[in-house]
Order: structure tokens, then sequence, then C-alpha cells
């Protein structure tokens, strides 16, 4: 197990490796050129005399290897180079609003935890129950639903005609409450679904059957065996809907004006601020990958097949 | 004489479109191997599912008594009454928990001690070497055979007055198939009672007292091993036999029981 870890981390390096040179490639590849990016932001004219000076200065001058051999230097001292539009440290500005994304990531990713799997063991069990039924006509609403238009929904009901909740800022608990909803919506709709499949696939096994034919109590068998079983393909697809929960937070962010790292990344994309692109997609491909590992290891620690390599 | 621990009266079920089973009667008294013969879709498998109470959904008892030592079917039986032994044993193992822990609640749910050392020594009995290694394994590490052999363990250590052990040995080579036959003659050395469901004479004939044929649903022919080539056996009998002898005998000569090869 501790080799399996040890060795995945180790394989985190080369990804991130491969990971930032096709970002720098490939915004390099865009049309717009950072000189004339860096100085319209700067609101100074692009004359060619400018252009020539603020390519020396910000190294453009260089060959490109040369160009991503030294801000890969900075970026492994996370030094991503200084924004356009802020002429701060653009590490430094993501991560005063990266803190609220992931808060709002990982809340959404609790609710969807909490709301997929119980409804999706309480669909399996009572199959073709009225419960089972709403449950899966509120899988299929949320499926269907955009978040955008749901967070709308939940602002015009709560704030507007009930009044107890903020609908935007950041003003203590209340204030997370709809965010987190609408963000969570469709992937708990969705883990709804997968959890409810699963579970409904393990309870016809051979191995639950000879469980129950030699006695041992339903209790045990649904939520000891089939329980296990069924988590399996849950955790994994938990895993993904993390990079859908993370990307899907700048919209969030957008609807109640959180302080997130959205808004800003969404306005530095407009404006070709190349240094906090950069230094966003790359902090993004960080959390991704660790997520995914830890989900990982959840996923080896509960199938032996895998740990044993059957 | 014997104690009639299972009586199976008048048993008929089906779903709302078709019977599957027309009026089955058969007893299984202790210490007797019953062997239900017929082939694949005959309701060898609906009859067992019936005993065990466990027919699928959409299938319902439409006749017929069952009784237990002579009382109903209470669900505290599974298990402690009777313990199932099945096919394809590697399938019947959950595989993401160790074969001593499904060994483990399997006693447990029946008010059973489990002690590792008790466990590993019922293991030895089978034959099965390293048995703290079994059961620290799971179910894809270990053979057929040896998962097959678990499973009449399990079935001996719940002390379950009948075990029914569907198709056993369907899935093992001969030997394989032969060892698990010896063992299922112990069991009845214990006096337990089996019922036997298999599409195999050889099989039957190696370890069964007692022979129920079946085919389409209906009991067609019971009777005790050696009347087996009697005159008065039901025509389908008789079709099995000559079958059996066509597919065996002239080509391979293979001996599975007694008198196998001259049957």
């Amino acid at each position: 197990m501790i080799k399996y870890i040890v060795k995945r981390l180790l394989l985190i390096i080369p990804v991130m490796f491969a990971v930032s040179f096709i970002v720098f490639t490939v915004l390099r590849l865009g049309p717009v050129d950072p000189a004339q990016a860096y100085l319209l932001n700067s609101r100074i004219p692009p004359t060619e005399e400018a252009l020539a000076v603020t390519r020396a200065e910000l190294g453009l001058d260089k060959p490109f290897f040369t160009q991503y051999a030294l801000w890969l230097k900075g970026a492994v001292q996370l030094d991503f180079g200084m924004s356009y539009m802020t002429k701060r440290d653009a590490f430094g500005d993501l991560m005063y609003y990266f803190p609220t994304t992931l808060k709002v990531t990982f809340l959404a990713m609790i609710v969807v935890i909490i709301v997929s799997i119980p409804l999706g063991i309480l669909g399996a069990v009572k199959k073709d129950s009225l419960a089972d039924k709403l449950i899966k006509f509120f899988s299929f609403i949320g499926v269907s639903t955009p978040s955008f238009w749901f967070g709308f929904l939940l602002i015009y009901l709560f704030a507007l005609k009930l009044n107890i909740l903020p609908p935007f800022g950041l003003e203590g608990i209340s204030s997370w409450i709809m965010p987190i909803l609408t963000l969570g919506l469709m992937s708990s709709a969705i883990n709804t679904r997968i959890t409810r499949t699963s579970f409904l696939e393990h309870i016809n096994n051979r191995s639950v059957w000879y469980l129950k034919v030699n006695g041992v109590h339903k209790n045990t068998v649904m939520g000891k065996y089939v329980l296990k079983n069924s988590m399996l393909p849950v955790i994994t697809s938990l895993g993904m809907h993390f990079g859908e929960l993370i990307g899907g937070a700048v919209v969030v962010e957008v609807l109640f004006a959180l302080p997130g790292v959205g808004r800003y990344v969404v306005s530095s994309i407009t404006n070709h601020d190349y240094p906090v692109i950069q230094c966003f997609m790359i902090l993004m491909t960080g959390v991704f990958i660790i997520v995914n590992l830890i989900i990982d290891i959840i996923y080896v620690y509960l199938n032996p097949k895998i740990k044993y390599g059957a | 004489m014997c104690k009639k621990l299972i009586s199976i009266n008048d048993l008929s079920a089906g779903t709302n479109k078709y019977q599957i089973l027309h009026n089955i009667s058969f007893d299984i008294n202790e210490g007797e191997i019953v062997c239900l013969l017929g082939q694949s879709g005959s309701g060898k498998t609906m009859t067992a599912l019936s005993i065990l109470n466990m027919l699928p959904l959409n299938v319902m008892q439409t006749s017929g008594t069952i009784l237990y030592d002579d009382k109903p079917f209470d669900e505290n039986m599974r298990g402690s009454f009777i313990s199932m032994i099945m096919q394809s044993p590697a399938s019947c193992f959950d595989s993401v928990f160790t074969i001593g822990a499904q060994f483990k609640d399997i006693l447990l749910s029946n008010n059973k001690e489990y002690s590792i050392d008790k466990v590993c020594a019922e293991l030895e009995k089978v034959e099965l070497k390293n048995p703290h290694d079994i059961l620290n394994s799971y179910p894809f590490q270990l053979s057929g055979g040896m998962l097959q052999r678990v499973m009449i363990t399990i079935a001996l250590s719940l002390d379950s007055k009948i075990i029914i052990a569907d198709e056993p040995t369907s899935d093992l080579d001969i030997t394989g198939q032969k060892e698990i036959i010896d063992l299922i003659l112990k069991l009845k050395q214990e006096n337990k009672a089996v019922l036997m469901i298999t599409h195999n004479l050889a099989v039957a004939k190696s370890c069964a007292d007692k022979i129920a044929v079946m085919d389409k649903g209906r009991l067609v022919d019971i009777f005790n091993k050696n009347e087996l080539l009697a005159e008065n056996r039901h025509k389908y009998t008789k079709e099995l036999i000559a079958a059996n002898n066509r597919l065996y005998t002239n080509k391979w000569n293979i001996d599975l029981g007694e008198n196998y090869a001259e049957m």
C-alpha cells in the first residue's frame, strides 16, 4: 500500500512537467502577442518601440525553450511572474482568491456526498416505491437543470421572497448555502443515479444470495457487503465530479458575487493576462491530481483486487 | 425408521403466465443423500429455492406444503437448519471481503462461535493446507476447488441438519469432482441429509441414496440407487441412462464412482 502511494506521488512530478509544458506552449500559440497584451493592460499604446522594450523586459525576445526554462525555474519556486493587469505577483493574487473557490468546491462535494449516497441507497432498497419514484424524479430534474438558472431560482425564493438568505457576497455561514446547493445540484443528481444503479446491481449478486441463504441477516448483508461493493463506482465518479465542481465554481462565483478565483481568472482570460492564466492552470491541475490521488487510494483500500493485482 | 427432515407434499409453483413446478412430492430423511437429477430448465433449482423459501419475486408457490422437521418454514431455519453449497463458488464469495470475514459473518449470524483455531482445524479436515492463509485471502486468490471446500466447511461448521448442494461439481475437473463427492459422502457419515442437484447421472449415481428425476417441472421418477437399472423405470430415466452411456462409456471410459463404467 505504501509502495503504491509513493509510486503515485512520484508520478505526479512527470505529469506536472508535462502539463506545464502543454500549458505554456498552448498559450504561446494563441493569436495575441503577450507584449501587446501587457501594454494594453498597462494603458500604453502598443507602438513598435514600446513593444520592443516590453519584449526585452519580459524576456519575450529569447528563444521559446529558454523562455519556458526560465518560467519553469520560477514556477517550481512558486514564482509565476507578475500579472499584466494588477502588476502584482500572480501566484500571490491567486492565493488570495483560491481559498474561497476551494471552500465552495469542497462544501459542494460534501453536499453531493451526503445527498446522493443516502438517496441512491434508499432508492435501491425501496425500489419502485413512492420514495424511489421521487428520487428518480429529483435526479432527472437535477441533471437537466442548468446550475445558473437553479441559482436564480434559489435567489428569487430565499432572498427575494422569503428574505432568509443573503443573495450575494460572503457574510457568515448562511451566505454559503445557496452557492453550494447550486453547485452541487447536478453532481448530486448524477451520483444519486450511479449509487442507486450500483447498489441494485449488487443486491442481486450471487455472493449476496449465498450469505442470505446461509442465514446472514438482511441488514448485515445490505449494510456491509452490498454497501462496500456498490461504493466502488461511486467513489470513482466522485473523483470525476470534483473536476466538474471546481469548473462549475466559476459560474457560481459570478452568480453569487463570491470573491473566488473564478471571476479573477475570467477577467484574466479576456485581458490575456498570461502569467495569471498559466499559474491558474497549474494550480488547478495540482488540486485535481491530488484529489484524484486521494480517491484512488481510497479505491485501492476498498478494492483488494487492485491491491493484490488480480 | 429415519426421521423425515423435509417433507414436500404436492408442491406447485409458477409465474402468473405459466407453471414451473407441477405437484412435486418427496421426502428427505436424516442421513440420506437425495439427488435431484434432470436437464437444465427441468425445475431442479426451483424446487431447491422453494425449500429455501427464496423463490424469485415473480414466481409464486401455488399449491402444496413443505414441512421442515414437521414444522412450517421460518426465516431462522436458513443457516441453522438448512444450509447451502452452490456452484461456481468463485462468484458466491464476495470479492471485497476476505474468506475469513465471510465465514465469520455466516457463523455469527447463526449464533455459532467463531474461533480461528476451530475453523482452521475444520479446514484441515477437508484437506486444505495453510488454513490461516486461506482465511486471510480473497476469493479471487483461491481456486474453484479450494473455494468449494471452504463452502463445504462452512456448511459443516453451521452444523445444519440438511445441506442443499446445487451442482457443486459442475465447474470442476474430474479429479476435483471426485474429491468433492467424497466430501459430500463424508457429510452423510455425520448424519446430515443432503439434497444434491445435478444434471450428471454419474455424479448422482456415485453419491446418492435416492435419485429423483425431474423433467419439465414434474418429478417423473424416484427410486433408490440400486434400482437404477430396474425394469419399471420411467421412460425418461431410461433415455437418460442410454444417453449417458453413449456419451461417456464408449469414448473415454472414465471411472467416477463405483460401477460407473458398466452402467
